[in-house]
């Protein structure tokens, strides 16, 4: 019970720091996807359940933050765990742990985004879809987003790992 | 779940823990953005402070102006029998958080159905500058989408010219002035209000300035490039109309 409390607080606090800091900085509405970053070192180094409890509440605060329906950044975030926790298997070696988790990080970015875009377009059917115009999303806010959360990525791995040692949970790595 | 509505009690309580915990943090980013970006900038705030002045004493000469302008349209209004003119019941609020993944241009606001705010109530920047409507009401909290957001879209006109058309949010980096005739007459610095047609905002609202023009003679109609009048990137402290 105390490893979901705490991390469904870690979530929230990183889903906080996302929307304060990075507000008063002058990158606008550009600001790394911290939450996702948390959701990716779920995947790369704990067990199956806890990142995907872990997802879903990430997942269900950031479709509550956003103006977007409501499931839209669930389905997105967990399919996009999903993904990583297949795919991490193949890297599992020390000597590959930096390269890689770069590259978990960078797929999860161009992931988390297509795969927001393309669960939109399946809102249409209910009615639910939100209007975007693709061209600055792809060319401008993707690449900016990936780079923002290379840059981020290890910050948010020493919270992870504060918050795992609160949490007393089982690492696989 | 969102279309229902179930889910707003949830979201209200999350409202209620996050923004106050982000405000306070905003807060102390601000001061120390404040902080470095005086150090910095300091050499140009005498310059800056002497453009200024200038343009404070030619906004008061134009209000005077427009006060005057006022009077003469009220006093023909009456002489007309036109009804009344309403002066815009508004309750202030703050915003309290933008959307932090960036895929839509929303805000949180600090005012929900408890203090009287609806859906798709117009949302002003003082003094009469558009910034968007209420598109979700939650207890004590309200989504406002931004006029920036694509999905947004306001009945606009031109005022010199009284050309008609209709502004369309461009995710954030600017807006655009669609459906405007070959033959309408517009160029940059043109002032871009609300029309008022279609009962979605009240008429009249400063939406911003025409910043360029994208006119093909082959093409059916041409565009307009506008600037927001209120900066949409700093807000604070805006109206809801009531």
């Amino acid at each position: 019970m105390k490893k979901w409390v705490i991390n469904f607080l870690a979530v929230l606090l990183l889903l906080i720091l996302q929307t304060a800091i990075f507000d008063s900085f002058g990158l606008g509405q550009q600001s790394p996807n911290l939450v996702l970053l948390l959701i990716v070192l779920f995947a790369v180094f704990s067990d199956f359940w806890q990142g995907l409890i872990v997802s879903m509440i990430g997942g269900i605060l950031l479709d509550f933050s956003s103006g977007l329906p409501d499931g839209l950044f669930l389905i997105a975030v967990l399919l996009t765990f999903l993904t990583l926790f297949m795919v991490r298997g193949f890297f599992t070696t020390r000597s590959e742990n930096r390269a890689s988790l770069i590259g978990f990080v960078a797929l999860s970015s161009v992931e988390f985004f297509v795969l927001t875009l393309l669960i939109n377009q399946m809102f249409k059917l209910f009615h639910l879809s939100h209007v975007f115009y693709y061209r600055p999303l792809l060319f401008k806010q993707l690449p900016l987003n990936l780079v923002l959360d290379v840059l981020f990525i290890y910050p948010v791995f020493y919270y992870y790992l504060l918050v795992d040692r609160l949490a007393d949970s089982k690492r696989i790595i | 779940m969102d279309a229902t509505g179930y889910l707003n009690f949830a979201k209200n309580i999350f409202f209620k823990l996050s923004v106050n915990i982000s405000s306070k943090l905003s807060l102390a980013g601000d001061s120390t953005k404040n902080f470095f970006a005086v150090v910095f900038t300091i050499k140009n705030i005498v310059k800056e402070n002497a453009v200024l002045n200038q343009k404070v004493d030619e906004l008061s000469f134009e209000t005077a102006r427009l006060e005057s302008a006022k009077e003469e349209n009220q006093a023909l209004r009456k002489a007309l029998n036109f009804k009344q003119q309403s002066i815009f019941k508004m309750l202030p609020v703050e915003v309290k958080s933008f959307d932090p993944t960036g895929f839509t241009q929303t805000v949180i606001i600090n005012a929900g159905s408890a203090d009287g705010v609806s859906q798709s109530s117009t949302v002003i920047a003082s003094p009469g500058l558009l910034v968007g409507k209420v598109t979700k009401v939650y207890a004590d909290f309200s989504e406002v989408t931004l006029i920036t957001d694509p999905v947004s879209i306001v009945n606009a006109k031109v005022a010199d010219s009284n050309a008609q058309g209709l502004i369309r949010g461009q995710h954030g980096l600017s807006l655009l002035l669609d459906l405007l005739t070959q033959n309408e007459v517009i160029k940059p610095g043109d002032k871009v209000l609300t029309s008022g047609l279609g009962s979605d905002f009240p008429s009249d609202l400063l939406i911003g300035e025409v910043s360029a023009i994208a006119s093909i003679p082959s093409q059916l109609f041409q565009k307009a490039y506008i600037t927001p009048a209120a900066d949409l990137r700093d807000l604070q402290f805006i109206f809801v109309i009531k």
